[in-house]
């Protein structure tokens, strides 16, 4: 059984997120993680960190469709791999979230690197996410730097400075050692969730399941904010 | 919850899905697989849907999703 050592009340609890872009479960992962905190009546004391997890550093650089994609990774039918598409599709949409099919695949080396950058400004989960959101609903070509450049500008970040670092080879480093620090942590399945550095959670877990390991980290609360 | 040697401790509770750190090849959890199906089956555009049958999806087992 876990040992039931909360934080004081009030303080802020870190949750790490090891994520990619290509991962639908990162993407459903995230919305059911959010929706477990914004049922607690302390939501603001939590803060997601965002981490780097390159699920295939050897990606081709130039975008192509999913479906090309998984047949040329993994094998299989057109058939086969984009019936499991449409299966977390279904998943997706009775979540309420868009979830497009016609979605590109591409290395997302650079997106990372961006994504530390946007972490050194404290904004690095935002920005992700903002990626995310629409890749996944087909609004965005995540491996167009304007594209890139213009979400970080929106969230408030430096579009010339996400430009200079596309255009050279900054923080590689540190995006790798995000991925392997992951692999030390015991990541078997991504997204991998870290609370408080005691508690982690491989895959996309149920917000039933994330509440409680809220609740492990930070202590229970009444749930007012549940309509 | 089990502890590895990082002193984590890991959640028990199995899945909806994950993708591997090691090939990036996605599963889904067996758990979810019918209701996913169901899922499909509500939505508006699966007319094209090759096997699109719900019984054939509950037959599967943690299919790879990538």
């Amino acid at each position: 059984m876990v040992e039931q050592v909360t934080h004081p009340e009030g303080s802020t609890v870190v949750i790490e997120v090891w994520s990619d872009l290509g991962c639908p479960w990162c993407y459903l992962g995230k919305h059911w993680l959010q929706t477990a905190i914004a049922q607690r009546q302390d939501a603001d004391r939590f803060k997601i960190v965002m981490r780097s997890f390159e699920l295939n550093p050897a990606a081709p650089k130039e975008p192509e469709t999913i479906e090309r994609a998984l047949i040329r990774a993994h094998g299989g039918t057109a058939a086969h791999v984009m019936q499991a598409e449409r299966q977390i599709q279904g998943i997706a949409r009775k979540e309420g979230l868009e979830f497009t099919l016609d979605r590109l695949s591409a290395n997302t080396f650079d997106l990372h690197r961006i994504v530390q950058y946007a972490n050194d400004e404290g904004r690095g989960f935002e920005f992700f996410s903002r990626v995310q959101d629409g890749f996944f609903a087909g609004t965005l070509n995540p491996y167009d730097p304007d594209a890139l450049a213009d979400v970080a500008e929106s969230g408030g970040l430096d579009g010339q400075r996400v430009r200079a670092i596309l255009a050279r080879n900054e923080y590689a480093d540190r995006l790798r050692a995000d991925r392997r620090e992951g692999l030390e942590l015991g990541a078997t399945g991504v997204p991998f969730v870290v609370l408080d550095r005691r508690v982690a959670a491989p895959g996309a877990q149920k917000v039933s399941v994330y509440g409680r390991l809220l609740e492990q980290v930070a202590g229970l609360v009444p749930s007012e904010r549940v309509s | 919850m089990s502890k590895p040697k990082s002193g984590l401790q890991f959640v028990a509770a199995p899945a909806s899905g994950w993708c591997e750190p090691g090939t990036g090849v996605c599963h889904i959890g067996t758990t979810d697989e019918a209701a996913s199906a169901e899922a499909i089956d509500e939505t508006d555009d699966v007319s094209d849907r090759p096997g699109t049958r719900s019984d054939e999806h509950r037959r599967r087992r943690s299919p790879s999703t990538r």
